[in-house]
């Protein structure tokens, strides 16, 4: 009687999920590329690609955080610090070389997100309380390590500037950063126990906690990593922009992120989420946002229709659960005894 | 040597002893059941076994080496498994996860996992335990009975030494019960030591070779099955004589109450028909799943019908305000979930159905809440300091008591009730059951849903059957025995 | 969100009723905070204490505080408006391009009541109506909001005001001797208002329950959509009231006006002791609260810190204000166990 009961029906909704996405976007290309030729011209398409590649790195680690229940809102100014960091060491010490001084902004982020893992893991403060705290906390740092001047596009150096524009076979190192980042997070999460380990903690927290897991490093661990990731984000943010400016590096970046890794799939109470629909989701934020301009909507249109994304999406989410449910509820009727 | 072996273990929460001094040993291929009143320490004894909690005092041993306080790795590694009435598990992860998510690096194949291993290990594990569930299901999608055995694959898959379950029977069918015993036997036949909490009698007679009695949290006494009855265990467990299974007069029945007519809702049951009338207790029996809490809830207003009407004294019923305006009260099966906010005031789970009652122009009266709620708590001698404490401070059988008397408050014309004394002690058993008659008797209705088989007999003056969203027939108080009721439960032919 | 019952304490614990000193314990950070930077402002700067000063910049602080009021109710019901400080955007742009419009300065602040019930009831709508969670629903609608202000206002700024309706802030209620602003005045009155609402009515009650346990709180005939829907209508009402308060205070509407106010009304709320997962907090504790982060704000204008910087210090406190007690809370059952042995 419970053979293969209820086996892939909730991979089944992802797929859906994930099909529904890539038709979006499909059709907002579409739609676009009419409106606008420009649109799909290489220049603007190579501008997105670059876009997508830092909201990517930083939505992959959002991801990771809300599958374990919890939330990052300061991913903005962990990457305005570190990116700050970076740019500055950067000027003051020129001779050093750009791997490292991405090594540093990792470093800073990551310590960063240590600073909100020991509050949620250890401090069990509720982390969409204790990041808003922080959120406020890195931007004030920010200001203060930079005394509140900004770091110059000629103090950045020409290699660091062409991470965004050269990299191999045409394509930026920024992207090839993304795509790392993506590929080790799929493997992580499908063929890594500790990356199932994850999801258990946000699927059922006290279940993992009886069963021996080990929540707190788990939980720290994800909230270093998102801030290791931010930092990452923050160097790409000098590569591509060549300029920190203390009070708008990253600023409002948590809505963004969160939007792709939402309208991606990923459960905001905790326990699911897929890689490819955050991939599928930061791509789709991506698009919207170029997309409205070029076609030449006004810029002030762009917060709206972000606004209205992650509603349809969630909206659209809860009537496929819906739908699964009372299916789901007939069968146990039907099952005999 | 006893697998388990506990000495001298104490445990205080805040200022409350839980645990005195309590010496409890099982032993290999036992199956040793715990017995008590709730809030005697049974839990907190065998999550001290588990290593869940730790004592303030005493030692624990597991096969002879002591268990470090309070660590569930510690206990695990020494092959100690503690499952609970509702699994332990990750919804969103499947089965074969669910099972390995624990194992360290090192036995299977480091941080890799193993899918094609795992998969077919966790096979070959649930097959052992008789259950057919596909490794790649999710957990959320599984009946309360499959994650059972879920939850034991997860076990077996260690070294099992002690098996722990507690209340276990609870949630599951009959059918699922005979299953779970024929586990916990074939479990004890290779030697596991297994802890077993129960309230059903005749389950725990049947199961067990020991059975320790636990009150107040000291051990009252160890006895073997073959020295036990039934009367004596419950002697043992409330510390005083009581009366169980008296069957009480037939009731004088007068007018009809509440007529449900053609009551359908779309998956969960379908044309159900019934009336209750007043002085009339009536049970509904019938199998988890039969959507027997479903028509309660449903007949109260929670559930949207899909079809069909309820009827209260004239007034039609299609939303708990109209339910309550009209005389209806409810007691659901979950209390901790539904039933009661476990952390507010008792006073404050008093007050919520009744601020109709108490309140003028929505402006609160806390003198009068305040009286209501006093005059609750001496009518069912609930046990509380004061009315301002947590309701989730409270035992079992107080909090079933509230409740239960935040209803009483009213003047009500129809209760619900769902499963009203489980998880509740013998003493509130009895004493929750003489409520209810009282109630009916005072010209009121009753409607009982219990899967208790001895309550159903015993308590309504008569019984419907549900099965599989259906009625499936109605017995009297005469007609009605326990193989009639399976019979109907099951669909099985006479 | 949800939350862990406490279950191991369900064997009997005795307890007696609350002593006064127990129940401030939860308003005890934001007065510590409070006292702590009073001390600081006056050691740094004569003109700190400067009563009449301190209570003229008050104005600015009230927008936050009507925010913070409604927020309370909407997170002691187990919910949150992250979306506040955009509907306080729509409803002063709509105001604003009224009175451009030529359209009486008093009909527009009533439209920016009413726009902000409005925008409230859009998200009782999704959250009540569609049982979407609060948290995502008003973070995609406080992009929405903002993103709407923009449209409406694009870069430019709306002055057109009437001198009589500019300055209400400068307004003194009990004349010249002891200035008392009139917006203080009002929010006290709001403070008063809410706090009745919360402790002395079925709807205050009905917050409570349906934060502490939702389900249960409906299965008690407590009409929980309703106390929600409520609260979110209240939190758009005082969106709009803050949004007519700021307009007077600035004289001018810029789309970005408010912007970030609801992390600092959050922060506000849950200084004051309010459970951010429901069920518990107070008025009084977000009235303290108020008037400790402005205290603190206001030590570190005097002493030239800036804005973000400010923003910072907060931060540090509201995390600071969770972690003290939690760690307190834990040294003291560790201290109680041990005296038991």
């Amino acid at each position: 009687m419970s053979d293969v009961k209820g086996a892939g029906r909730l991979r089944q909704i992802a797929r859906l999920r994930e099909a529904g996405i890539a038709a979006v976007i499909i059709v907002l290309i579409v739609v676009f590329g009419v409106l606008n030729p420009r649109f799909l011209n290489p220049d603007n398409l190579g501008s997105i690609v670059l876009s997508v590649g830092i909201l990517m790195i930083l939505a992959i680690g959002q991801m990771l955080v809300i599958i374990t229940r919890n939330i990052d809102l300061s991913v903005g100014s962990v990457l305005g610090l570190s990116a700050m960091v970076m740019g500055m060491v950067g000027r003051d010490f020129p001779q050093l070389p750009i791997a490292l001084l991405i090594v540093v902004a990792m470093v800073v982020g990551g310590l960063a997100g240590a600073v909100n893992g020991v509050l949620v893991a250890l401090f069990k403060i509720p982390a969409i309380i204790a990041t808003l705290g922080t959120l406020a906390i890195f931007r004030g740092l920010t200001f203060l390590v930079s005394n509140n001047v900004q770091v110059d596009p000629e103090d950045i150096s020409v290699e660091m500037k062409n991470l965004a524009a050269r990299g191999l076979l045409g394509v930026p190192w920024l992207v090839i950063f993304a795509l790392i980042v993506v590929a080790l997070a799929w493997w992580f999460t499908k063929r890594t126990m500790t990356g199932k380990r994850l999801y258990a903690i946000g699927s059922n927290p006290d279940a993992a906690r009886m069963r021996g897991l080990n929540v707190t490093g788990l939980t720290f661990g994800v909230f270093v990593v998102m801030g290791a990731l931010a930092g990452l984000g923050g160097a790409m943010y000098v590569a591509r922009f060549a300029t920190v400016n203390p009070a708008d590096a990253g600023l409002g970046f948590e809505l963004a992120v969160i939007s792709a890794v939402v309208i991606g799939g990923t459960n905001i109470f905790g326990g699911s989420g897929t890689v490819l629909g955050t991939v599928l989701g930061t791509i789709l934020v991506g698009i919207l946002a170029n997309g409205l301009t070029v076609v030449g909507v006004s810029g002030f249109w762009q917060r709206f229709a972000s606004g209205a994304i992650i509603l349809l999406a969630i909206v659209a989410d809860s009537f496929v659960r819906k739908r699964i449910e009372t299916r789901q509820s007939r069968e146990t009727v039907v099952r005999s005894p | 040597m006893p697998v388990v072996d506990c000495r001298g273990v104490s445990k205080w929460y805040g200022t409350a002893k839980v645990l005195d001094d309590v010496d409890f040993s099982v032993n290999e291929g036992e199956i040793h059941v715990l017995l008590g009143e709730n809030g005697a320490g049974k839990s907190t004894l065998v999550k001290i076994v588990a290593g869940l909690v730790s004592p303030d005092r005493g030692e624990v041993s597991i096969s002879g080496t002591e268990l470090r306080y309070g660590s569930v790795v510690a206990a695990q590694s020494m092959g100690v498994a503690l499952i609970h009435q509702e699994p332990r598990l990750f919804p969103d992860l499947t089965v074969m996860e669910n099972v390995w998510i624990d194992q360290r690096s090192g036995a299977v194949g480091k941080q890799r996992f193993r899918l094609s291993q795992m998969g077919s290990r966790t096979k070959e594990l649930l097959a052992q335990l008789g259950s057919s569930v596909s490794p790649d299901a999710r957990v959320a999608f599984l009946s309360v009975a499959d994650q059972q055995m879920v939850d034991i694959a997860a076990a077996l898959r260690r070294d099992l030494k002690v098996l722990i379950v507690d209340e276990p029977t609870a949630s599951l069918t009959p059918s699922e019960v005979t299953n779970l015993f024929r586990v916990m036997r074939d479990l004890k036949d290779q030697g596991v030591a297994i802890i077993f909490i129960g309230h059903r009698l005749e389950e725990i007679l049947e199961i067990s070779d020991r059975i320790t009695v636990l009150r107040d949290g000291k051990l009252v006494t160890t006895v073997n099955r073959s020295d036990a009855n039934e009367d004596e265990l419950i002697r043992l467990m409330i510390g005083r004589d009581i009366d169980t299974g008296e069957r009480r007069d037939s009731a004088n029945v007068g007018d009809v109450l509440l007529t449900v007519a053609n009551l359908s809702e779309a998956g969960r049951f379908s044309d159900v028909s019934l009336n209750v009338r007043q002085g009339e207790i009536v049970g509904i029996g019938g199998l988890v799943g039969a959507g027997r809490s479903e028509l309660l809830e449903t007949i109260f207003g929670v559930r949207a019908k899909s079809a069909g009407t309820i009827d209260v004294g004239g007034a039609d019923i299609s939303s708990i305000s109209d339910a309550v305006s009209a005389g209806m009260g409810l007691v659901p099966e979950d209390r901790g979930r539904y039933g009661l906010i476990l952390l507010t005031s008792v006073l404050n789970n008093i007050s919520a159905p009744n601020l109709d009652l108490t309140s003028w122009h929505d402006v609160r009266s806390p003198r009068k809440e305040l009286r209501n709620a006093e005059s609750i708590v001496s009518r069912l001698r609930i046990k509380v300091s004061n009315v301002q404490q947590l309701a989730g401070q409270l035992s079992g059988g107080n909090q079933q008591r509230v409740s239960l008397g935040k209803w009483l408050v009213r003047d009500l014309e129809v209760l619900l009730v769902d499963e009203p004394t489980r998880g509740v002690d013998i003493g509130s058993k009895v004493e929750i059951h003489a409520l209810l008659r009282e109630f009916a008797d005072s010209g009121k209705a009753v409607v009982m849903v219990s899967s208790d088989m001895r309550e159903l007999l015993e308590v309504p003056d008569r019984i419907l059957i549900m099965r599989e969203g259906r009625l499936a027939g109605e017995l009297s108080r005469e007609e009605a025995t326990e193989e009639a009721v399976m019979r109907l439960a099951s669909g099985v032919a006479a | 969100m949800s939350r862990m019952v406490m279950q191991d304490v369900s064997d009997s614990v005795v307890s007696r009723p609350a002593p006064w000193f127990s129940r401030a314990v939860p308003y005890l950070p934001s007065i510590v905070i409070l006292i702590a930077a009073m001390i600081y402002g006056t050691v740094s700067s004569p003109y700190f204490l400067n009563f009449t000063a301190l209570l003229v910049n008050t104005g600015r602080y009230v927008e936050i505080g009507l925010l913070a009021l409604a927020l309370t109710v909407v997170i002691v019901n187990g919910d949150i408006d992250l979306s506040v400080a955009s509907n306080l955007a729509v409803s002063a742009a709509t105001m604003g391009l009224m009175v451009e419009g030529g359209v009486a300065v008093e009909i527009a602040a009533l439209a920016a009541l009413a726009v902000g019930v409005g925008l409230g009831a859009i998200n009782a709508i999704f959250i009540v109506g569609l049982g979407l969670p609060s948290l995502v629903v008003t973070l995609a609608t406080l992009a929405l909001y903002r993103g709407l202000a923009q449209i409406m206002l694009g870069d430019n700024a709306v002055t057109a005001y009437p001198d009589e309706f500019v300055g209400a802030d400068q307004v003194s209620v009990l004349g010249e001797a002891v200035r008392v602003p009139m917006p203080l005045v009002m929010f006290l009155g709001f403070a008063v208002l809410f706090s009745f609402l919360l402790t002395r009515t079925n709807f205050g009650l009905s917050c409570y329950l349906t934060g502490s346990n939702q389900k249960a709180a409906l299965f008690s005939g407590i009409k929980t959509d309703r106390t929600r829907a409520t609260a979110f209508l209240l939190a758009g009402l005082m969106a709009g009231a803050a949004a007519v308060m700021l307009t007077s205070r600035l004289g001018s509407t810029l789309s970005n006006v408010g912007l970030g106010l609801e992390l600092l009304a959050i922060t506000v709320v849950v200084l004051g002791g309010t459970d951010i997962f429901g069920g518990r907090g107070t008025i009084l504790g977000t009235v303290i609260a108020l008037f400790a982060v402005m205290a603190v704000r206001e030590s570190l204008v005097i002493s030239n810190v800036n804005g973000q910087v400010q923003d910072a210090v907060v931060g540090v406190i509201l995390i600071v204000a969770i972690v003290v007690p939690i760690a307190v809370t834990r040294w003291k059952s560790r201290a109680a166990t041990r005296r038991l042995r």
